[in-house]
């Protein structure tokens, strides 16, 4: 069986969406981009992707409305935030939403990295290449 | 030759005696009866004595003729004795009282003379009498002497030359009176060819004229029809008229008198004379005669009918005296009294007198005539003024003033309501001088009273209106005053007054002017000079002024009000007061603070939030690509250090890398295009309007904040360019920075703003007073601030703006404290050369 996790990016802006996603490859993990969180909920990859790296603040659906309808599906998908704006508020919000990341934009490579192991989980190949 | 009384009786003894010797004792009580007689004459009226000589007389003859009738006869010797005893005596009766009456006579040489020439008893006595008139003139002294009328004698007397002259005497028989003479000169120039005019009077009018024309000087006489039949020789001559001339009136049926008459007077005349004549009742009337000369005298004329022995009138006789000049010095003097009357009557004022003492004397007609009262209406019982036609109210105070003045004798002036015929009451003043004599002692209080009703109460109804006027000052619910051209305070309202807790001049000093003393004790120190400043150019130019200001209370706290004046003029346009009132607003400002407390913080709060907005859009904006580059920038290194590098991976993501780099760049352009929105074209507007313009948008604020601005911008600027917008951003970035940093300054807050010339530039210094800048070298940089809510952008963004118009920007100390924030601006060079 294909051991490769697949990672969801949603992200607004394309240059964020695909500079996130070669950090991610860079990793040797495989990646799909999305311009929206409404774009990835109606993809096939719900429920399936190990792991969701989304921007806070975007038009339509926010990151943390994206977090709330996972949670309320039964989804546990680990969530990783990226925002403009790092409010304290919105951190507490995702994190008591069981956000694996809460990140800064710009974000280190290195916290990237270190918040995908931890979605992923120990034994994580990424970390192992790290 | 004076024979006394003793000699008299001793003459008349004497032939008593002379007459019993010779009656011996046959006749010697025939004797003693003319003893007796002439002793009873000393009582008796002069009447009896012709009485009592016939009765002697009769007594004597009776005897006789008893002594012959009884048959003892006398011999014929005793008869004749007796008769010549009678004779004697009688003679020496006659001739003792006739001597008694002479010497009464005075001592004239006249008198002597006549007496001598009229004794009857010396018949031989008479040299100096033309022999023709010593009859007449005996006669005429006897017919005085027994008759006791007086008698006017004409004789004609010898001259020492032995010429005879016409000498004129009159004798009135009284045994007090004397003998007078009159006219004597006169009759002695009349020529002697007049004398038988004189010579036969014919008939008793005739006498009784010259009798008169003896007396008075002017006798003449008329027939019982009224013709003259006498006008003395003077009288013709001055009247140039005989009495034929005068009587050929009477042929035309005038009167006699005509041709003497002044024509006025001749009907009137007339009438009464034909009335006496007609009548015989007294003629008296005063007329002009005409005189020879054509003049006419004023001369009183009387004439008395003279009756016959059976009462009928047998003519007339009478006299004028001439009283022309009397009559016409009367005149004159009535002519004058009366033009002085008429004077006194004429002017339209009353006029009165009092003595000394303040009895009234005197008042005019137009005094009783204006007010119905006569003097004696006027004059109290006691003989002081009873001032009755003065007005109870008025009338103590005017007695007290007249009796001052009487006291001391200073004029007397008063004003009071008089009373009028008809009743009513109308103000008069009324002025009393004393007249005094050489010595100064007063004799008279001479007044004059005028009627100023109308005046008074145009005067009365004035300080009415005045009064009216006054009362809506003073009620109006505001604090009114008014000061002279040159803004002396004159009146302040009762409610100012009360307000202020001192009066007008309670402030006053020597040193200096009531505005200032009173400016500096009422208006607030921090509003003081800015008032002063105001008030200096509305009192410089005119212009109305208007002021907020606070304004110390009598308490001693200070009330917001608002205060404006403004010029009163007159008709030619010269200001003639200030009117000025003064509102209170300390509620509306308070009401005013507050709202724009809120709506200061409002607007911070909203440009908070538009900032906080920005600020978010600016950090996603920029953040966006900054994240992509970092992201980039780690991938890069991933793909450089994996074994083997991958090469093509790392060129493409850095080829993303400078692509957002790029993208960032262009972020940053947008961000600063966005700010930039000021699209005008720079243009080279006056500064001082634009001064002007940032002053006016940050009055309210200054005020609010209790700060002064204080502008002085030099005259003849040169002109420069600049963006107005820009330009007023810094401004008004300045102004607001300086108000705001004498926040919690003490004092005086002033923020001045003065432009001038530097050299090439417009120099324009905005000066505070407040804690002065801690660090002058930091403060323009970006982000820098010293205030909790300040970005630090501001200065910043002054200086950049201020730099790309060619200037610069930056900071001194002021002094005694604060900053001075210094800009220029380059002056605009000819821009065609």
């Amino acid at each position: 069986m294909s051991a490769t996790p697949m990672i969801s990016i949603i992200d607004d802006d394309e240059s964020v969406r695909v500079a996130t996603e070669s950090l991610v490859r860079s990793l040797g993990l495989k990646a799909r981009t999305f311009a929206s969180a409404e774009d990835f909920l109606q993809s096939a990859l719900v429920g399936t992707t190990s792991c969701v790296i989304t921007d806070v603040q975007m038009p339509g659906m926010s990151g943390v409305e994206l977090q709330s309808v996972l949670r309320a599906r039964g989804d546990t998908t680990p969530l990783i935030f990226i925002t403009a704006f790092p409010e304290e508020r919105i951190r507490r919000q995702v994190d008591a939403g069981g956000a694996v990341g809460f990140l800064a934009k710009p974000f280190d490579g290195a916290d990237m990295i270190a918040c995908i192991d931890r979605a992923l989980g120990e034994g994580s190949p990424v970390s192992l290449n790290s | 030759m004076a024979i006394s009384r003793p000699v008299c009786l001793a003459l008349a003894v004497l032939a008593c005696a002379a007459g019993m010797v010779a009656g011996w004792r046959l006749y010697l009580p025939l004797g003693l009866a003319p003893v007796v007689a002439v002793l009873f004459l000393r009582v008796a009226s002069q009447w009896l004595l012709p009485l009592l000589g016939v009765a002697t007389a009769g007594l004597a003859v009776s005897l006789l003729a008893t002594n012959e009738g009884e048959g003892s006869l006398p011999d014929e010797g005793m008869n004749y004795g007796g008769c010549f005893a009678l004779v004697l005596s009688l003679g020496g009766v006659l001739a003792a009282h006739r001597m008694l009456g002479m010497a009464r006579a005075a001592p004239d040489r006249a008198s002597r003379t006549l007496t001598e020439e009229a004794a009857p008893g010396e018949p031989a006595g008479a040299p100096l009498l033309h022999p023709d008139d010593r009859l007449a003139s005996t006669l005429a002294s006897a017919r005085a002497f027994w008759t006791g009328v007086p008698q006017v004698m004409r004789y004609r007397q010898r001259q020492p030359d032995g010429s005879y002259r016409w000498f004129r005497t009159r004798s009135v028989p009284s045994y007090e009176a004397v003998v007078e003479i009159s006219d004597l000169e006169t009759v002695r120039e009349e020529p002697m060819t007049h004398s038988p005019t004189f010579a036969s009077p014919t008939a008793d009018t005739v006498q009784a004229a010259r009798t008169v024309e003896d007396l008075f000087g002017n006798g003449w006489a008329f027939d019982a029809a009224g013709a003259w039949i006498y006008l003395p020789l003077f009288a013709q001559t001055t009247l140039g008229l005989t009495p034929d001339d005068l009587n050929a009136s009477l042929r035309d049926g005038d009167i006699s008198w005509k041709l003497l008459l002044h024509p006025d007077e001749y009907e009137a005349v007339a009438i009464r004379w034909r009335h006496s004549l007609e009548t015989g009742a007294p003629f008296r009337a005063e007329f002009r005669i005409r005189r020879a000369n054509g003049v006419y005298a004023w001369a009183k004329t009387a004439a008395k009918p003279f009756l016959d022995t059976e009462g009928h009138i047998a003519g007339w006789f009478g006299t004028s005296i001439d009283i022309d000049l009397p009559k016409k010095t009367e005149a004159a003097l009535r002519a004058k009294e009366f033009q002085l009357r008429q004077l006194i009557e004429a002017v339209p004022t009353m006029i009165w007198s009092t003595t000394a003492s303040g009895t009234p004397t005197y008042a005019n007609q137009r005094f009783i005539d204006t007010t119905g009262a006569s003097l004696a209406d006027i004059t109290a019982p006691d003989g002081s003024a009873s001032l009755s036609v003065i007005h109870p109210e008025d009338r103590q105070a005017a007695r007290d003033a007249f009796g001052r003045s009487m006291l001391q004798g200073i004029p007397y002036a008063a004003t009071y309501r008089q009373l009028r015929a008809d009743g009513s009451y109308r103000w008069t003043a009324t002025r009393a001088e004393p007249l005094r004599d050489e010595a100064g002692v007063i004799h008279q209080w001479y007044g004059v009273s005028v009627d100023i009703h109308e005046r008074v109460v145009a005067e009365m109804s004035l300080r009415e209106s005045e009064h009216a006027h006054r009362q809506l000052v003073e009620t109006l619910p505001a604090l009114i005053y008014c000061a002279t051209p040159e803004g002396k305070p004159t009146y302040r309202s009762e409610k100012l007054r009360d307000y202020l807790g001192f009066g007008l001049t309670d402030k006053d000093d020597a040193e200096r002017t009531r505005l200032e003393n009173t400016l500096d004790a009422i208006i607030h120190p921090d509003d003081l000079a800015a008032v002063k400043e105001r008030y200096a150019h509305a009192l410089s130019t005119g212009e109305p002024y208007q002021m907020k200001h606070r304004l110390r209370r009598f308490d001693g706290v200070y009330r917001w009000v608002e205060t404006r004046a403004a010029a009163m003029r007159n008709a030619e346009g010269t200001i003639v007061q200030w009117n000025g009132i003064c509102l209170e607003i300390e509620d509306q400002v308070r009401a005013q603070e507050d709202l724009r407390l809120a709506q200061d913080n409002l607007a911070r709060a909203s440009q908070a939030a538009s900032l906080a907005e920005l600020s978010a859009s600016i950090a996603h904006e920029v953040n966006q690509p900054l994240a992509a580059i970092v992201a980039n920038s780690h991938t890069c290194l991933r793909w450089l250090r994996a074994e083997p590098p991958n090469h093509p991976r790392a060129m493409i993501t850095a080829e993303r890398i400078i692509r957002d780099s790029n993208a960032a760049a262009d972020v940053v352009s947008r961000i600063r295009a966005l700010f930039k929105q000021s699209v005008q074209p720079r243009t080279s507007t006056a500064l001082p309007s634009v001064i002007g313009e940032a002053r006016r948008l940050l009055t309210e604020e200054a005020t609010r904040r209790r700060i002064r601005l204080h502008v002085d911008i030099e005259d003849g600027l040169p002109r420069v360019v600049f963006d107005r917008v820009q330009l007023q951003q810094v401004l008004i970035n300045l102004l607001r920075n300086a108000m705001e940093a004498m926040e919690a300054a003490e004092g005086d807050k002033v923020v001045g703003i003065r432009v001038h010339r530097a050299e090439g530039d417009v120099q324009v210094r905005v000066s505070d007073l407040g804690a002065g800048v801690a660090f002058p070298d930091r403060i323009f940089e970006p982000f820098f601030t010293t205030k909790e809510s300040g970005m630090g952008m501001g200065l910043a963004i002054c200086r950049s703006i201020v730099e790309s118009h060619g200037g610069r920007l930056w900071i001194e100390s002021n002094e005694p404290r604060g900053a001075i924030f210094v800009f220029t601006l380059p002056v605009e060079t000819d821009v065609a050369a």
